[in-house]
């Protein structure tokens, strides 16, 4: 509302309106006390008065109209201010109220008093006294003119005329007239000469003579006190008047006019004792509303410029409690309020400056967190951490993949949860458990899983975790899977001990051969024919063995020996082509090839790589032999992993497949299941693969039968000119 | 004060209504200006019909003022008219306890004459001879006029504490219509 928030100049002008209104009540009250000065402008003041008074009650009006308004809404301040308006009211209204009646009955019974019945009486006495004192006179007056009329009785109009100077010299009278029946003046004769129109006598007196009657009366004269006024007729044949006007003595007519002029203004005071009342109780009512109203009005402004501040700070001290610490009060004034506003603004400042600083450190700890979730994500070691009651707290992702558990499914869960659930982790958690409980310092332990990734060799390290006062607050745990690590110590042991004892097992063959078939020349001429064919079937026997023994020795040679590798760049469609071409005309397989033209040439060892192809491409064809049709898929292309590219050949077949046991270890050597071979041939394609920097997998998704996955890297320095083929190779798999 | 005037009438209407308007009230019965000599001067009739209250007031001292206003306006074709002359004649009424006689006083004049009886006083108050209201010199012949006549009770006139009274009651309000003739020259 307008009127709620009145600006300072509004104000004051408002006020000066206020100072005119009171000027003009003031001017009223002095008006209704003496009416001589300020009389003339008595209805105006009483229009601008009660003009004011109802500008007033609309300015309360709707200062009251807008407090029930805020009332009713609860805004900030609106019970306060209604609670000191209330009181203000109250506290100016009874006092008020009180004079304002005393005043009224006060005003009432003085008025009254002025009037009393003695009074009165003696008033009316004053007048009849006067009355009296003329009464004598003018009877005798009256006589004394009634007397004269004979004098003119009998004379003529023209010499009445005459006569009446001598009339009036007799008569002592200041003016005689001579008037007709007609009311015409026949004749006067007067003392004052400058007096030239004489005074007539009324229609009512020449009425009251026509019906035979004289008159005799008092007649006052404007300014100039009274006179006697007597009117007879003269009896005659015509009728005629005789009017004579008789000054009073100077002391009489003093006195009189005195009691006179008492008589009247006591008499019209008397008159208007109702009126003056009630002009009085006008005027009394009207300051009084005027001034209940102008301090009523006042009091709304000036609670509200006290509530101001209190207003501000509940609003204030809402908007903190809803967050928002930007919140500045305005301070506008020195006083205790003032203070407390000055405070209020100094608390939400600091406020904002702990929650910004407390949000900086959020931020730092939850970057600190992030960064720590991806160095822990990117760690190949598994971490696992716990709180002070075992219950685990992190765990990284080389923890799942490592325990194929997904763990942040029991974070905060105890640790029996997860033994519960997952029975290959019982021995690990069984250790976990006493390692918690029990150590007090770094420990490390080596354990033993068995579990869907077969037989894993975990090596595991714990550190508890100490707060700042030293006590424990927890475990932090690192293991790393060292099966891989395991095995390629022992393969590496393998290696040796095979190159050794290929070796020392070879070395004495060729001598045995040798000598067989020296001792089957020299003795076969010698012997029996059946010494002879025993001779011949033993250095038989003895050849074919050692032969067939040759060839599993330079096999494990094969395989344990040291990589010398022929680098060159390598067609790998091309070497299929050809390793294929071999194998095309043979029996009835179906070979089904798909060659992707974009995947590049890699470095790689010609001859190895055709081994390996051999390999594969021989178990295949021995695995799908009983099958009819037996099918063999061979197919390359070129991927993108890890920004790096890559070969990928597949090898699959439609054959009885790898029992799901021997998948783990078919690339170990001696793992076959096949009646003959050498238990090597996956053996070897793996070191050959792993030697060329790739990796070889049975691949899990395909379950007709077996396949196998080869993924090479791409030779080096060749991304360059092939960039854009391998791109477009890449959206089009995409798609 | 004419403004005030009517707003205190439209006050007071409020709460009293115009139902006894007609047995009090003043009218203008017959008025004429007419060439003496080198001037013009009014006869009029006013019928002066005076409220109970105020007659009250009157027997009991109240000296009543009433305003005859006299306006004679030029006769123009296609602007508003225009005022030659406005003459306020105040005449006065009062009852005087001692002598019992009602003295009629002409302001403008100066004359005072006492009457014995009311209606003569009243008489006599609404009789208005050969008041002088214009030269002749400011009348053009060629040129048509019109005169307008009213009269008033004079509440300004009326002692103050009867005033806050008078501005809210009918009985106070007493005046005529306007009066209006052409000027025969």
């Amino acid at each position: 509302m307008a009127i709620g928030k009145i600006a300072p100049p509004v104000s004051i002008s408002v006020l000066i309106a206020l100072g005119a209104i009171l000027l003009s009540l003031h001017l009223m009250s002095s008006a209704t006390q003496n009416p001589s000065v300020l009389g003339d402008m008595y209805a105006w003041l009483l229009l601008i008065n009660v003009l004011g008074s109802v500008l007033l009650l609309g300015l309360v009006v709707a200062n009251v109209h807008s407090l029930v308004r805020q009332l009713k809404k609860r805004e900030a301040g609106s019970h306060l201010t209604a609670r000191m308006v209330f009181l203000f009211v109250l506290l100016s209204l009874a006092p008020a109220s009180i004079v304002f009646y005393y005043s009224m009955q006060f005003l009432h019974q003085s008025i009254d008093s002025w009037f009393d019945v003695e009074i009165d009486h003696a008033m009316d006495d004053a007048l009849e006294l006067s009355r009296a004192a003329f009464d004598q006179r003018m009877r005798s007056l009256l006589k004394e003119t009634e007397s004269m009329t004979e004098r003119l009785e009998h004379l003529p109009d023209s010499v009445a005329a005459i006569e009446l100077d001598a009339l009036r010299t007799d008569l002592a009278a200041s003016e005689v007239t001579l008037i007709s029946e007609q009311e015409r003046i026949i004749a006067s004769s007067s003392f004052n000469p400058r007096s030239i129109i004489p005074s007539l006598p009324d229609d009512s007196i020449l009425l009251r003579l026509r019906q035979g009657k004289s008159y005799v009366g008092l007649d006052p004269i404007r300014n100039q006190g009274m006179q006697i006024r007597v009117v007879v007729t003269i009896d005659s044949e015509f009728p005629r008047y005789l009017q004579a006007l008789y000054p009073v003595p100077v002391r009489l007519d003093s006195l009189v006019q005195s009691v006179e002029s008492a008589y009247a203004h006591y008499k019209e005071m008397s008159y208007l004792r109702s009126a003056l009342k009630m002009s009085f109780s006008l005027t009394l009512s009207l300051v009084l509303l005027l001034s209940l109203l102008g301090a009523v009005w006042v009091a709304f402004v000036s609670i509200r410029r006290l509530v101001a501040p209190i207003r501000d700070l509940v609003q204030g001290t809402r908007a903190v409690a809803a967050g928002n610490y930007e919140q500045r009060l305005p301070v506008t004034s020195r006083d205790e309020l003032g203070f407390l506003v000055e405070s209020f603004n100094a608390m939400t400042q600091r406020l904002a400056q702990a929650r910004d600083e407390a949000y900086r450190s959020q931020l730092e700890v939850e970057n600190q967190r992030a960064y720590l979730e991806t160095l822990l994500g990117n760690l190949t070691s598994g971490v696992l951490s716990f709180d002070a009651d075992h219950r685990l707290r992190t765990a990284n992702q080389a923890a799942d993949k490592i325990l194929n558990v997904e763990l942040a499914a029991y974070r905060g869960a105890p640790l029996s949860a997860l033994s519960a659930e997952q029975h290959h982790l019982v021995h690990f958690v069984e250790m976990l458990q006493e390692k918690l409980e029990q150590a007090q310092t770094m420990w490390q332990e080596a354990i033993t899983l068995l579990g869907p990734n077969g037989r894993q060799e975990l090596l595991c390290r714990g550190t508890p975790l100490l707060t700042i006062v030293g006590e424990r607050s927890g475990t932090v745990m690192v293991f790393d899977d060292m099966t891989d690590l395991i095995r390629a110590q022992r393969n590496a042991a393998w290696g040796q001990v095979a190159q050794r004892l290929a070796h020392e097992i070879k070395n004495p063959l060729t001598p045995i051969q040798l000598s067989a078939e020296r001792l089957k020349h020299k003795l076969s001429k010698n012997l029996n024919p059946a010494d002879a064919q025993m001779l011949e079937r033993a250095t038989q026997t003895i050849v074919h063995q050692v032969e067939a023994m040759k060839t599993m020795v330079n096999a494990f040679s094969d395989y344990a020996r040291p990589p010398k590798m022929q680098l060159e760049e390598v067609d790998i469609n091309r070497l299929i082509e050809d390793v294929l071409r071999l194998y095309s005309t043979q029996g009835t397989i179906r070979f089904h090839v798909s060659l992707d033209s974009a995947v590049p040439g890699i470095e790689a060892d010609p001859v190895r790589m055709r081994q390996v192809l051999h390999n594969l491409i021989k178990n295949a064809q021995e695995a799908v032999e009983a099958r009819s049709p037996g099918e063999i898929f061979i197919s390359t292309r070129c991927i993108l992993e890890n920004r790096s590219y890559y070969v990928e050949i597949r090898i699959q077949d439609n054959g009885p497949g790898i029992e799901p046991e021997q998948v783990e270890r078919v690339f170990e050597p001696y793992v076959t299941d096949k009646a003959k071979g050498t238990g090597l041939g996956l053996a070897i394609v793996k070191k050959i693969i792993e030697e060329h920097g790739g990796i070889i997998w049975v691949d899990p998704d395909y379950r007709d039968g077996a396949g196998f996955v080869i993924r090479l890297p791409e030779r080096a320095g060749h991304r360059e000119s092939n960039d854009a083929s391998i791109e477009s190779k890449d959206r089009r798999q995409t798609a | 004060m004419n403004l005030l005037r009517w707003l205190f009438i439209s006050f007071s209407w409020l709460f009293t209504g115009p139902g006894i308007a007609a047995e009090y009230g003043f009218q203008v019965k017959s008025a004429e200006l007419v060439r003496e000599q080198n001037e013009y001067v009014l006869n009029a009739d006013i019928d002066y019909r005076f409220s109970e209250r105020a007659i009250e007031g009157l027997k009991h001292g109240v000296p009543l003022t009433l305003v005859v206003a006299v306006k004679v306006y030029r006769n123009r074709a296609l602007i508003w008219d225009e005022r030659v002359v406005s003459v306020m004649l105040r005449y006065r009424i009062r009852f005087h306890a001692l002598a019992k006689v009602y003295q009629v006083l002409n302001d403008s004049s100066g004359v005072q004459r006492n009457f014995v009886s009311l209606p003569d006083a009243v008489d006599a108050l609404g009789r208005i001879r050969g008041m002088s209201i214009i030269k002749a010199g400011r009348i053009n012949s060629d040129d048509q006029y019109e005169v307008s006549i009213k009269a008033d009770l004079d509440i300004e006139a009326l002692p103050l504490p009867l005033r806050p009274v008078a501005y809210v009651m009918p009985q106070w309000y007493l005046g005529s219509s306007w009066y209006t003739w052409p000027l025969e020259k």
